[in-house]
């Protein structure tokens, strides 16, 4: 038994002492009287002393009882069973470890309250002294943080720790926070070992939390103060672009938006970029979410910031109406096109190539595309490195200086697409590999053709219909791509334990016809012909699937649309943000205060400047800028699963996650509900003995 | 006018309004002069009454010779006897009579003893005015006073001036009061006994009384009640102290009047009945009525 407010306690123990005090002060003081028959007045006491003192008991007693009983009310006891309930001083050591959850999602509010205040003094019940104890807590969010490196018996500092708690815009991860409570119970020998999480159990969450970890013989206790009905979410989880935003080309702005609710719900979002708004809308699911798309187009190349914002949504957490984002439009990019093919042989295969890229530049419009092309021999580590694309057809030997720099550039992000169809080919790609390291694994090796073998009218038995490029295809790939006829390039071989999803297509002699493989942050596409000797230059489905190829490689250096608080960031800037002297990391807002160990640090590696921070900050957008000029952004926003506030069930934490432990789950909002009817049965109770002193007054005739 | 009278209580210009009346009883009594008032005795003095057949014994001077030579039978000529009146006031000086409705706050009549003396010296007067005999006796835990029966006017001053001096006892033993003045009696006549009969044992009292009844005294009860006794006073709590070591009791009045009033009836009425039964007249008398319409009702209803 507990109170809710127990100073009413002494309150009422002085309140039930007021009414006997005052009978006691304003008691009639009797006025002395001779009477002659006094005898008869004592006759008549005599008989009903008996009488009276059944009442005056009777009368006492429902007097203090209704007083009792209204004190009792005010306090608000709570009929639980506590879990310290079993433990008294006599008993041996306890440790204990209290996890108290304070991702975004314990910002929600219910019933006006937010979850984070109903978990702060249940928290704080479970931290307050106890003999015989220790206790530490863990503030549990992407990150777990200890108050201490072990449990201590400081409760003072625990206890403010707990009131000092605030929401972090972060994600649960459960599992480390279980791991470091886990690490504090077996490290401290004591008699009992307990364990006690208060949050709102996201499903999202805690769906794989495993309690297995911790010592065998720890009681575990849940304090859940999710509501018993889901509170109604919506949600921002998204905000990016489809595909590569280029200055003066239009493109998809894409905002998903999670209704988290029972009813489907009419969304209206704004997107506010520097000085462009947008405003999209749709209708969301319940339970679902839905992508609102608008298009727009940006003339000036560089980053911009902007956010999103959910408009008229009032739900239960408001931190994810909206969302920051931070938009790099491209300048026109530059394809670097290394072959050792001249530009006046026609046909070829760098001409069907140069020509596939750029296919306006032999008409009068105006080009859009910036193809270079450049002898392998003569081409500077500048040029590479200021290419978007890489093309290799037909390169011949390439130096290893060269292939280091392609090799950098790569996996910083940028693109290349090698058609293989020479033996040196092979060996090109070999080196590429070695100098790439493990951020490159082609699914095949390959390799010149065994002498005598002729590689002639091979054609595509196996694609991937529905991956890049034969996607836009459709249904019609099968039927495009049959006729044609492909020659030359290289025989392939699987490498075990490679990804063989990343061959998109295979020739009828089972060689990889197109494989493109993720190569650190960029990629890489080898396309297995000669394409002056196939059909394919002929087909329709050379364009389309030279432009799908070059706009995937061309994407791959795209910065994260956003990453979340909280979690740790390693990011590689652009080579463009080349070198690390002069750069430095802030904030957009200027008034979001931000600490350093926030914002991270810049060191130079080999492959270009690498961002690094152990936690990003809170929501927005950082900046790195040299100068006055921001070289590169990213938004910080919250895990969009934070936003699902289903609760798991307690069945499945008690049972299925417990790993045998001994789990006990209660919820506030369970506990809430005796606590009410107690202090309403408290309430009657304290009026019918009031109304039972009525009545028995009545009854005595007093 | 009683010579030498100087009590307070006697106010003998309101009493002469009484004097046309007497004290009277409807029994033959036994007195020691010859009076109005019929004896018990039939003697040759008094008016002839009736004839009655001679019986050995009888005094053969009443013989009605008459009768005798006319008729041959023997008979007596029977002739009430009329003497005189012999009368004793007995007084119950407890200390409960002194009980006036102290402290209430209330404009009415005084104690029961001023009434009684009021009462007791306009009647003492008036039973020597009409030249009977009348004496005193003071009861409290005993016999406290006796004054023989006498009808001089320095009897009756000095009656007076017992009665305006009475003092008070704090306890009460009326029955054994009675007793001690039933054997210093020696001859029939009335008592009075004026009391509030607020004693322990009234068993006892009457037990007494009846000795008296036994000798065919003629016995007399004026039992005496203060208006302010019949009902308790309102408020909200009283301390009641008794005038006689009852001790003192707290109480809401309130809570038990009704009781009271009750319990207070029913002493009243087994007053009466114990009277009656004991062949005593009984007369509740309330302090609230004028002594001497008190005194009038009482001498009209026996006769006077």
């Amino acid at each position: 038994m507990s109170f809710l407010h127990l100073w009413a306690i002494p309150i009422g123990a002085t309140a039930m002492s007021i009414p006997l005090l005052i009978h006691w002060m304003t008691r009639p003081r009797p006025v002395t009287l001779k009477l002659s028959t006094v005898r008869f007045v004592l006759d008549v006491v005599r008989q009903r002393r008996a009488r009276n003192r059944l009442r005056d008991w009777l009368i006492l007693a429902l007097r203090s009882a209704a007083i009792c009983a209204f004190a009792l009310m005010i306090s608000r006891p709570l009929s639980q069973n506590s879990p310290q309930a079993a433990q008294s001083p006599t008993e041996s050591a306890l440790v204990k470890v209290v996890i108290l959850d304070v991702s975004q999602s314990m910002a929600a509010t219910s019933q006006g309250i937010q979850s984070a205040q109903r978990a702060r003094p249940i928290a704080a019940k479970h931290v307050g002294y106890q003999s015989n104890t220790l206790a530490n807590l863990i503030l549990a969010a992407a990150a777990p943080q200890s108050v201490f490196d072990r449990p201590s018996n400081n409760f003072s500092v625990l206890l403010d720790q707990v009131t000092k708690a605030v929401t972090q815009p972060q994600r649960l991860n459960v599992q480390p926070a279980l791991n470091l409570a886990a690490e504090m119970l077996a490290n401290v020998e004591a008699a009992k070992h307990e364990l006690v999480i208060v949050s709102d159990f996201q499903r999202t969450h805690w769906a794989s939390a495993d309690f297995s970890g911790l010592p065998v013989d720890t009681n575990i206790q849940l304090e859940s103060v999710a509501p018993a009905e889901t509170a109604a979410n919506m949600a921002i989880l998204r905000i990016g672009t489809q595909g590569r935003v280029e200055q003066d080309r239009p493109f998809r702005l894409e905002v998903d938006v999670g209704n988290y609710s029972a009813t489907s719900r009419q969304v209206t979002a704004e997107i506010k970029i520097e000085e462009k708004l947008f405003r999209v809308q749709g209708q969301c699911a319940a339970g679902g979410r839905t992508t609102l798309v608008t298009e727009a187009t940006f003339s000036s190349e560089g980053w911009h910031a902007g956010d999103a914002r959910l408009v008229g949504i009032e739900d239960s957490l408001n931190e994810d109406n909206q969302r920051s984002l931070a938009l790099l439009v491209h300048a026109k990019p530059n394809y670097l096109l290394l072959t050792r093919q001249s530009a006046d042989t026609k046909p070829s295969s760098s001409y069907f190539l140069e020509r596939a890229i750029a296919p306006n530049t032999a008409s009068a419009r105006i080009a859009t595309e910036n193809v270079v092309r450049v002898d392998p021999l003569r081409v500077t580590r500048e040029a590479i490195m200021k290419a978007d694309l890489l093309i290799l057809d037909h390169p011949g030997k390439i130096t290893d200086e060269n292939l280091q720099s392609i090799a950098a550039l790569v996996v910083r992000g940028r693109g290349l697409l090698y058609v293989v169809a020479e033996p040196i080919d092979a060996t090109n790609l070999k080196i590429l590999a070695k100098n790439v390291g493990t951020n490159l694994q082609l699914p095949v090796e390959f390799s010149p053709p065994i002498a005598g073998q002729t590689r002639k009218s091979l054609f595509i038995t196996e694609f991937k219909l529905r991956q890049m490029p034969f996607k836009i295809f459709g249904e019609e790939a099968s039927a495009i791509l049959a006729p044609i006829r492909f020659s030359g390039g290289l025989s392939s071989r699987r490498v075990e334990g490679a990804l063989l999803d990343d061959v998109l297509a295979n020739y009828n002699d089972q060689s990889a016809c197109l494989v493109v493989t993720a190569c650190g942050a960029g990629a890489v596409a080898v396309l297995n012909a000669d394409l002056a000797a196939s059909t394919l230059p002929s087909s329709p489905a050379f364009v389309p699937i030279v432009g799908e190829l070059t706009s995937h490689l061309l994407g791959r250096d795209r910065s994260p649309e956003a990453v979340a608080c909280g979690e740790p960031l390693a990011v590689y800037l652009p080579p463009a943000a080349s070198p690390v002297v002069g750069l430095r990391i802030e904030s957009h807002s200027g008034s979001t205060i931000v600490d350093s160990e926030t914002l991270g640090d810049l060191h130079e590696e080999s492959v270009g400047v690498m961002w690094h921070s152990s936690a990003v900050g809170p929501p927005g957008i950082y900046d790195v800028k040299r100068g006055t000029q921001t070289v590169f952004a990213i938004s910080a926003a919250i895990p969009a699963e934070e936003s699902d506030l289903t609760a798991i069930s307690a069945e499945v934490l008690t049972d299925r996650l417990a790993g045998g432990r001994h789990v006990r789950f209660r919820s506030a909002f369970q506990d809430d509900r005796p606590r009410d009817d107690a202090w309403t049965w408290l309430a009657v109770m304290s009026l019918c003995f009031v109304f039972a002193e009525i009545i028995g007054l009545r009854l005595f005739k007093s | 006018m009683t010579p030498g009278t100087t009590s307070r209580f006697l106010d003998l210009r309101s009493v002469a309004s009484l004097a046309h009346l007497r004290f009277t009883t409807r029994r033959r009594i036994d007195g020691t002069f010859s009076g109005r008032h019929r004896s018990r005795q039939l003697g040759g003095a008094g008016d002839f009454v009736d004839f009655r057949e001679y019986t050995p014994g009888d005094d053969l001077r009443r013989l009605d010779w008459k009768v005798l030579a006319r008729t041959g039978r023997t008979h007596l000529r029977l002739y009430q006897d009329e003497t005189n009146l012999v009368c004793t006031l007995l007084i119950d000086a407890s200390a409960s009579m002194k009980f006036g409705g102290e402290g209430r706050n209330q404009s009415g009549p005084g104690s029961k003893l001023e009434y009684v003396q009021y009462l007791a010296t306009a009647l003492t007067h008036l039973i020597c005015h009409g030249q009977d005999q009348v004496g005193l006796a003071i009861a409290a835990d005993s016999l406290r006073s006796f004054i023989p029966p006498g009808s001089t006017p320095g009897h009756t001053a000095n009656l007076h001036r017992v009665i305006e001096g009475l003092p008070t006892w704090p306890a009460t033993n009326l029955g054994h009061s009675i007793r001690q003045l039933f054997e210093r009696m020696s001859r029939r006549g009335v008592l009075i006994l004026m009391s509030d009969f607020l004693c322990d044992d009234l068993e006892d009292v009457f037990a007494a009384i009846r000795l008296f009844r036994s000798r065919h005294w003629e016995v007399v009860t004026l039992h005496l009640v203060h208006p302010l006794e019949e009902r308790l006073p309102s408020g909200t709590a009283y301390r009641f102290e008794g005038f006689e070591s009852e001790g003192s009791v707290d109480c809401s009045p309130a809570e038990i009047s009704r009781a009271y009033e009750q319990r207070f009836e029913a002493h009243c009425s087994m007053v009466r009945n114990m009277a009656l039964a004991t062949g005593c007249d009984y007369r509740r008398v309330s302090t609230a009525t004028p002594y001497l319409q008190t005194l009038a009702g009482f001498l009209v209803e026996r006769g006077g």
